[in-house]
């Protein structure tokens, strides 16, 4: 027994002697983010030696569930000093509510806007609690949203041709997508199932067609409330949605399939499906269905992407092969203040926001946003993690593949969230639940948008 | 007389010091071993059979919506009353896993999860009833679709409630391994006693050579009393530890696997809803069925709780010895003042 309770005894001592010498000796701060596994790896990567250079020692605790246990955690009066929030939606609802602390005087609003650029840096600029407009968050990482992948080896010939000719526009892309429906397989690969999040991927499809069809500011306005959701732009974005899923196959299996398995049916022989709109996550789920894990993409890739393309510049209307019902309101391409600025690029990122503001949180947010911790994430292979920061070199990603989604990136003459991301958390999930109605019986659009409209005129 | 008299008050302070340290030691074992079975008792096995009466009750509440939206009661009835009596089933085990909150930081955000994913999964059964009664049948089955993936694939409400099991088991097996029941634990007891006996008996010896006595009744009876309570003290310990090992190792595990058997049982069911489009009906599992286990574990932990009024004796035993041993020594001492 007495060798038994030795060691506890030493153990004892030893802890005791430790956590003496911490609370004595250095600061700490909690954070709570979404990321475990592979991803939390990353994570703790890109502050280890933070914590080495400054002694604070950072407690980060990962769960799929964060946003529920920070809901919980802040309705406790107990939130963390930092937290990963999902949305932007989330960000503006926590600093409207006083319980997010602005970050700009820890960072320097100036600072950030020459690493990240004017429009970018803004998007964490959102109202705190009397209006005042500050900066709440930092971006971690991103993700490209507006991308179209499809497998070269799988792909004829011509069609990969036309597809990667440049200046492709979203009519020489449905008309693409039709002749690959006569080889077989189905056009697209579209599975809308995330359990309790399902229909996103539907919601994504239909912001990329909204935003590089009528532009930034129609997007803006759609995404502000101000737009009405039986607007003609949005209403063709619909549309021309319906017509992906018509050639996207049953419409229940579209229902039930999960968004990342429905890409990898691009790699079987035959090929089931040939496009997929996904963004650049999702090269982590190729990656396991080809049973790559986390390798980097050989010099022939298995998969490739084009950028969505825009709207038919030539006549603006809404493209060939779709249904459109001609009940629109007329705004057609009034919003289209995009044009002629280069692309508009739709992005999903994750933020950092502080609820606690401490001088150890503040030089913690501080490194996040330098260019060797941003460049430790996205070095990993097959992470899919983009750095919105400019100083962030393309040569920093650790293949061909991510740098020329961080090149689209970079280039963009306008990058905007994802809208959905970015709504009330109401009208977000009505329209999830609008994407799988319309899927599930696409002559109901009118009451949908009808009953879209409604949920936008409430008070949120 | 100077030595002989020196060596007698030596032998009682001796004596006294020992048998405080007889008592001292088997206190404490008897406090640290009941502190650990109750702490399995009371905080670690009934956390370990909430986590896994709250799978059984969520793994049927699936079974149940399934079944009834499946025999199409959900026009009338919704999901139904048994898939209510689960959901409040679970949702009542929940709280009693908050309560004892025997996992720490982890199991709390466990559960802040759980009870999130729980809301969560209610709303999409909300959503499938209220698109099946529209008449939107492909939307409600796949609400009920999404529901059911939300409780059963990875990362979700019952691989977060195993998690929680989890942790409980580990807390329950570092109970198994605690010193404080360890088998060998009653020895030392058992050698505390010995040296107050074997102090004593060298003290008989010698009072036998320097009185030409043959015995010392009180002192005899100082000895008899410490045999008694060392005997009383190990058969004490080595029940109540018998007991612990027997409910942990034998009643819990078979608790478990009643309770698992449910679990297969609902999941089975709700398979085959998921595959059969007809109106089958699914056995129903017993949630009932783990009751006559749950008697049989609340019987060994109460046994290895019960120190058979051993906390009382230990303390009487303990100054009866030192009173006769003393009041034996003390006779010979007077002899020496008289």
């Amino acid at each position: 027994m007495i060798r038994r309770l030795g060691p506890a005894l030493v153990l004892l001592c030893c802890l005791s002697a430790l956590s003496c010498g911490r609370s004595g000796g250095g600061e700490s701060i909690s954070v709570l983010g979404p990321w475990t596994g592979q991803e939390e790896q990353a994570f703790r990567a890109m502050f280890a030696g933070f914590e080495q250079a400054t002694g604070i020692h950072v407690d980060y605790t990962g769960t799929r569930d964060a946003r529920s246990v920070l809901g919980s955690e802040i309705h406790n009066g107990n939130p963390p000093d930092l937290a990963v929030l999902a949305t932007p939606g989330e960000l503006r609802d926590y600093a409207a509510a006083g319980v997010l602390r602005p970050v700009d005087d820890a960072l320097k609003a100036s600072d950030l806007r020459g690493q990240y650029g004017a429009g970018v840096g803004d998007l964490t600029v959102v109202p705190g609690p009397t209006g005042e407009r500050h900066s709440y968050a930092v971006i971690v990482k991103a993700a490209l949203k507006s991308i179209i992948w499809y497998a070269p080896g799988k792909l004829p010939a011509d069609a990969r041709i036309r597809l990667t000719t440049p200046g492709l526009t979203w009519k020489e892309l449905t008309r693409v997508a039709s002749g690959l429906g006569s080889s077989g397989g189905r056009p697209w690969c579209m599975g809308v199932e995330d359990t309790a999040n399902s229909g996103w991927p539907g919601t994504d499809w239909i912001e990329d067609l909204l935003l590089h069809r009528s532009g930034p500011g129609v997007y803006d306005q759609w995404v502000a409330g101000t737009l009405p959701w039986t607007s003609a732009p949005v209403r063709q974005a619909w549309q021309a949605f319906g017509s992906v899923v018509a050639q996207s196959g049953d419409r229940g299996r579209i229902l039930l399939t999960n968004f990342g398995r429905a890409g990898t049916r691009m790699f079987v022989t035959p090929p089931e499906c040939f496009l997929d709109h996904q963004g650049s996550f999702i090269t982590a789920f190729y990656g396991q269905a080809l049973g790559r894990g986390n390798a980097s993409p050989g010099p022939e890739p298995d998969f490739d992407f084009i950028p969505f393309p825009s709207g038919d510049e030539r006549n603006g209307s809404p493209a060939d092969g779709e249904d459109g019902d001609g009940q629109g309101d007329g705004q057609g391409d009034g919003g289209r203040s995009g044009a002629g600025q280069g692309r508009a690029e739709e992005v999903a990122a994750d933020l950092l926001g502080m609820f606690r503001d401490t001088p150890a949180a503040r030089r913690f947010l501080a490194h996040l946003t330098t260019r060797a911790a941003q460049e430790t994430w996205i070095r990993r292979p097959a992470s899919g993690a983009i750095s919105l920061n400019r100083s962030v070199p393309v040569d920093a990603y650790p293949d061909a593949l991510s740098r020329r989604i961080a090149e689209t990136l970079t280039a963009a003459g306008a990058v905007r969230f994802d809208a959905s991301d970015s709504m009330p958390q109401t009208m977000a999930a009505a329209f999830d639940h609008a994407v799988l109605a319309y899927i599930a019986d696409p002559g109901r659009l009118d009451a949908l948008l009808a009953d879209l409209d409604q949920v936008r005129r409430a008070p949120h | 007389m100077g030595d002989t008299y020196r060596r007698l008050r030596r032998m009682v302070t001796l004596t006294l010091v020992l048998t405080a340290a007889v008592w001292l030691a088997a206190t404490t074992l008897l406090l640290g071993s009941r502190a650990t079975i109750a702490s399995a008792a009371e905080e670690a096995n009934p956390a370990l059979l909430a986590s896994l009466a709250a799978h059984a009750a969520l793994s049927d509440t699936d079974r149940a919506a399934w079944q009834s939206f499946r025999g199409g009661e959900v026009k009338l009835t919704g999901p139904g009353r048994r898939y209510r009596d689960d959901i409040t089933t679970a949702g009542e085990n929940l709280v009693r896993l908050a309560e004892l909150d025997t996992t720490g930081t982890a199991g709390r955000q466990a559960l802040l999860a759980v009870n999130g994913q729980l809301v969560t999964y209610q709303g999409l059964v909300e959503q499938a009833d209220a698109s099946y009664r529209q008449g939107a049948d492909d939307l409600g089955y796949a609400y009920l679709t999404y529901s059911s993936n939300l409780l059963h694939g990875p990362g979700g409400l019952l691989s977060r409630i195993e998690d929680m099991a989890e942790l409980n088991r580990r807390a329950i097996e570092r109970s198994h391994t605690s010193p404080w029941v360890d088998p060998g634990t009653p020895l030392v007891a058992l050698l505390a006693a010995g040296v107050l006996l074997g102090h004593l008996l060298r003290v008989q010896v010698f009072l036998s050579r320097a009185f030409r006595r043959t015995i010392n009744p009180p002192l005899l009876a100082a000895t008899l009393v410490l045999c008694v309570l060392a005997i009383w003290t190990t058969l004490a310990l080595n029940g109540g530890h018998q007991a612990f090992r027997s409910a942990e190792r034998q009643a819990l595990p078979a608790l478990s696997q009643v309770w698992q058997t449910q679990i297969r049982r609902a999941d089975l069911g709700t398979a085959a809803l998921r595959a059969n489009a007809s109106r089958v009906a699914s056995a129903e599992p017993d949630l009932t069925a783990a009751e006559p286990a749950r008697a049989r574990l609340d019987t060994l932990m109460a046994r290895a709780l019960d120190s058979g009024g051993l906390m009382a004796g230990l303390p009487i035993g303990a100054v009866a010895v030192a009173v006769l041993a003393t009041a034996g020594l003390r006779l010979r001492l007077n002899e020496f003042r008289g």
